[in-house]
Order: C-alpha cells, then structure tokens, then sequence
C-alpha cells in the first residue's frame, strides 16, 4: 500500500516522529553495542564493585565489578530482538488465528474464538510463571524459549482485531465479485481481504512491542527470563534491586526499558492515526 | 429478435424462495419464484427497490450471505445448478457499484488476469494478449495504456467495462448484470448497453438484467418479468409488455415514468410505499396500493395465467379481463 505519502504524513506528526526516533536509536545503539562499548559486558572485576558514574565508568560498575553502560548497549541487543521476535510470534498466530475465524465463520469461527477466549481468560503472567518454572532446567536456547513463550501468550487481540476486519472486508463488494467470478478461497482471503485488515495489526504490534519488553523484564526479574550473565534490561534491573542504594544498577537500564516502550507507544499512536485517515479512494 | 423459446432453458427456478431472518421472524425477500433464462436471450428482472430481484440473482450466484435461507430449485440445463463450482465459468455476474466492485489495490491487468489464471491457467504473455482481448470485447480497445492503471483511476464506465471483461474471462453462457448502469451517467450508459447488446448478439450470451430502469429494460430485453414484493406479477416479451401492460403494478409502473420529451411532471406516482419485508399484505402483495382491489385480493394470492391468446404473455391478477390499458 502506499507507503511513501504515509511517511510523508508522518513528518506532520512531532510525537509519532520522536517515536520513531527513540525507536530506531535504540536499534542502532544495540546493533553498534560492540563498537561503541567501552568494556567487555561479561568482564567481572573491571573495577572495583559498586562504583559510582563517573568518568571511568560512564555508568558506573554493578556488584562484581562489571562496567554498566557496556552491559546496557549489549542488553538492548537481547531485550529487543527478543520483543521484536515475540511480536512477530504473536502477530502472525493472532493474524491467521483471526482470518480462519473471520473468512470461515461458522464452526471455525466459534472454535477459534473460544480458543481465543481461554487464552484471554487466564491470567499471562501466571501462564508465563508456570511455562517457564517447568522449563528452568533448559539452560540453551533460553531466549528462543522466551521470545516463543511471550509470543504464544499474546497473540489473542491480534486475533479478535483481525477476525473483526475481515468481517468488515469480506461485505466489501470486490469480495462478492472476487467469490462471483469463482476464485478460489484462499485466494480471495490472502489477496482480496488480508491486505485491509494488516492496517491495525502493524498498530497494534508495534504497540504490542513495547508490552513485550517490559514482560520480558518482568520476567527476567523474576529470574524466568534470560539467565545471567547475558545481560537483558530486565536482568540488570532484577540484580540492582539487591543494592538499591547503588541507584545506577536500576535506574539506567529502568530509563533503556521506558525509552523503548515510549517510543514503541508513539510510533504505535502515529501509525493508528495515520492508517485511519480517510484517503481519497479508500471505501 | 426473438429468442429461441423452444430450446431448452439455460436456467430455469422453480419454487425459488429467499427469506432473511430478523428479530420479527422470518423475512420473504423472494416468494416461490418460477422462472426460466433461454440461451442467448436477454431477461429483466425489473421492480422498485427491495422487490427482491437482487436478492434472486445472488441466490442464483449461491451469494447471498450465510444467514439467508434458500430453497427450491435452480436448475442449469436440467441439472442441479452447482454455484460454487459454475461461477465465473458457465455463469458471471457484475454489480451495481463499479467503483466499489473492483479491489481498488490491484492494477487492471492484475485483476482482469485473475480468473484467467484460476480457471483457464492462462500466466504472462498469453494471459496479458487474452486480457486485452476481453477489455476488447467489453468494449474497451486497444486497452494497452490501461493495464496498469489503478480502479481509481479510471472512470465510472471504464470500471464497469473491466468487471464485465472480468465477467468475460471464460466465456460463460449467462450473464448476470444487477443495475449494470444504475451508478453512470446516462451518456455512459447508453454505451455499455450498446456493449451488452453486442455481447448477447455475438457470443450467444444470455443475460438476467436486474434493474429498476424501465428505459434501459426496454431497450435491450427481450421478455420482462415484473416483480412486486417477492412475486413475479407479470412476465411478457418487451413489445407486448410495453405495449399492452395489463398487471395493475406494471400499468402504474408505466403510467409513473418520466417522459424525457416534456417537462411536465412525471403523471402519476404510486400511492402508497412498497410494503416491508417483514409485513407483506395478505393475498397480492399489492391490493393496498392497488386501483382496482376487490376484497377477494386480500385473501388469494394470484398466480401468474397466461392471458387468453398470448400464451407468452402471463399476470398474476384475475381482475385485469375485458379492462383496456
């Protein structure tokens, strides 16, 4: 779809511009980690432990002495592709998910839809908890199982938003003359009725991103997500809070964490508000 | 022309019945229509606004949505017709709105070369000679500037000559236009009944034109069926339907049209509205609105007779003997 009169409007719109900004700075702060990092992440008793910002350690040192603002570049290069991969994750099970439910109705439909309803009932952090107790022992591949766990736990009003567009495509008259001149289903619902109803879900996941980041800090926290040493944001926050007077520990990668979110947010609103311009010829 | 009557019919429904549900019961759109479509023939369906003439060309099409309920029988040459499987190939439709018909994100060729792909597995070069072939036949030649345009930017009747090539693509032998010229302006629309004319003409296509617009019925049908809520009230070839309308309906359908060479106001509107959906009038739907009732309308429901002398020629009223139009 017309992408660059959309980006052209987005140049009219400061805070989904800022979005943007935050965005794609984080990203190319974490992409660049291993150039611009002043220290080895994993190297322990770089310094002395608990030091201070200041002009040897730009964001001072954590308990075993390892050098923060290195541990906060590489930990971007966890925390986001992991919330990134989650969301792709969840994106594409809601969006099939919802467009069998939306283009099939019926038993397909109530199926789906009481499927979706089950996963919506139960509560994700505890639905988190559980999957990831039982998987402590797997040590390898823990951020694939993360990023899998978050994705398969959030991918439910991906699939109500787009089962609601299909429906609203679908009475379209171009799908009635698609179905008159006989093309095959499938063919009808990827060409004729997906391309309308991904609008939303681009909105909806990038606002999705920001949710993940944090429930990966949440989970981190808790000591469920990615184990140390590899730093996450979340990791970093959950080993400062031990030391709560070494402010740094907590505060930095805290900053890091709302950053993203925030930028995600932004984006998420700009593109909201962008997609639902009325366009000159868009029935 | 006259149609080959005696040949078999190409599609014939016997006892169609649509009926919606709402939150008053169930709603008759279509009541136990008979109707037959002969090879090469041009048939209107003509009628006020939720007659159910629509409604009987989407039950023919199976594209009616899920909750309408469907029964009787339509048949394509004596056999049971198999929708799903038959459209876009034996039969094809094109709508009312052009500019809503069309996926306003696909270029023509894309789209024109879409049931060629599907149906007759036509891809690249040969399909792209045959799509212009079709945007020829729909009355749009050497349609090469066009292949890459956007539905937006064509205009109204462009549009409708790209569903109708669409339509075209593999050489079905109904066409179903529903108010094919309703959205375009008259000059345009003379165009596109030249155009259908032409493709009954040269193809042997028949056609089942759904419309509200007596000018355009009379120009290209062959046989008119008058439909009043749900039922068919009078079915005639066009000369003798023009000429000696004899159904009460169809005399005041007549009687209400504008005459294009005066200025005067059109004569005389139909007292009354249509009746809803939901609340058809016992008896003939349309004895309320009806000159000539008596009170046996409201308690018979009228089938339609072939009027003595003119077998071709049937009504559905049993008051219309010895009146003159």
């Amino acid at each position: 779809m017309a992408l660059p009169p959309t980006l052209h409007s987005l140049r009219r719109q400061p805070l989904a511009l800022l979005g943007l900004g935050l965005v794609l700075g984080l990203g190319l702060l974490a992409i660049a980690a291993p150039w611009l990092a002043p220290h080895d992440p994993l190297q322990v008793q770089l310094g002395p432990a608990h030091s201070p910002p200041g002009a040897r350690f730009l964001l001072g040192t954590d308990a075993v002495g390892r050098d923060c603002l290195s541990r906060l570049l590489y930990g971007g290069r966890v925390s986001l592709p992991l919330g990134l991969l989650a969301v792709a994750v969840a994106a594409g099970l809601g969006t099939t998910l919802g467009a069998l439910a939306g283009f099939f109705g019926g038993w397909v439909d109530k199926g789906i839809t009481w499927f979706t309803d089950l996963f919506l009932a139960l509560p994700r952090l505890v639905l988190l908890l559980a999957v990831l107790a039982v998987a402590s022992q797997v040590h390898h591949g823990r951020f694939l199982l993360v990023a899998l766990v978050l994705g398969l736990t959030g991918w439910m009003p991906v699939a109500r938003i787009v089962r609601s567009q299909v429906l609203s495509v679908q009475a379209r008259p171009w799908v009635l003359a698609a179905r008159g001149l006989g093309l095959p289903p499938s063919r009808i619902l990827l060409r004729h009725v997906l391309p309308w109803a991904l609008p939303p879900v681009m909105v909806h996941a990038s606002l999705l991103v920001g949710t993940t980041i944090l429930a990966e800090a949440a989970l981190s926290f808790l000591g469920l997500g990615v184990p140390q040493p590899t730093p996450t944001w979340g990791n970093m926050i959950a080993e400062g809070m031990r030391r709560l007077d070494s402010w740094w520990l907590t505060v930095f990668p805290g900053l890091a964490i709302t950053a993203a979110v925030v930028g995600f947010n932004l984006l998420g609103d700009g593109l909201r508000d962008l997609l639902a311009q009325p366009r000159e010829n868009r029935p | 022309m006259s149609p080959a009557s005696t040949a078999p019919p190409l599609l014939a429904l016997e006892g169609l019945t649509v009926a919606f549900p709402t939150p008053g019961g169930l709603a008759p759109a279509v009541v136990d229509m008979d109707l037959v479509v002969h090879p090469g023939e041009v048939l209107a369906l003509v009628g006020e606004s939720g007659c159910g003439k629509t409604a009987t060309a989407l039950a023919v099409m199976d594209l009616l949505p899920p909750q309408a309920r469907v029964s009787g029988a339509v048949l394509w040459k004596g056999q049971p017709l198999m929708a799903t499987r038959q459209r876009g190939r034996d039969l094809s439709m094109v709508f009312q709105e052009p500019a809503t018909a069309l996926n306003p994100v696909l270029s023509v060729q894309t789209q024109v070369a879409e049931p060629l792909a599907v149906h007759r597995g036509l891809r690249g070069r040969t399909a792209r000679t045959e799509v212009l072939r079709l945007l020829t036949l729909a009355g749009l030649p050497s349609a090469e500037d066009l292949l890459r345009a956007y539905p937006h930017q064509l205009s109204g009747g462009q549009r409708q000559r790209v569903m109708l090539a669409m339509a075209l693509a593999c050489e079905p032998e109904l066409l179903l236009a529903d108010e094919p010229t309703t959205a375009l302006d008259a000059s345009v629309r003379a165009g596109i009944l030249d155009t259908l004319e032409e493709l009954g003409d040269r193809l042997g296509l028949a056609i089942l034109l759904v419309s509200h617009d007596l000018g355009v019925v009379e120009r290209i049908a062959h046989r008119v069926a008058v439909i009043y809520a749900g039922r068919i009230v009078e079915l005639a070839p066009r000369e003798a339907l023009f000429s000696r309308p004899t159904h009460p309906y169809t005399k005041a359908l007549l009687a209400c049209r504008p005459d294009p060479y005066s200025d005067a106001a059109p004569a005389d509107p139909i007292p009354g509205q249509p009746p809803d959906i939901g609340q058809r009038p016992p008896g003939c739907a349309f004895h309320p609105r009806c000159p000539r009732a008596q009170a046996s309308c409201s308690a018979v429901v009228p089938t339609l007779q072939p009027q003595a002398g003119a077998p071709q020629h049937a009504v559905a009223c049993p008051h219309t003997k010895g009146s003159q139009p």
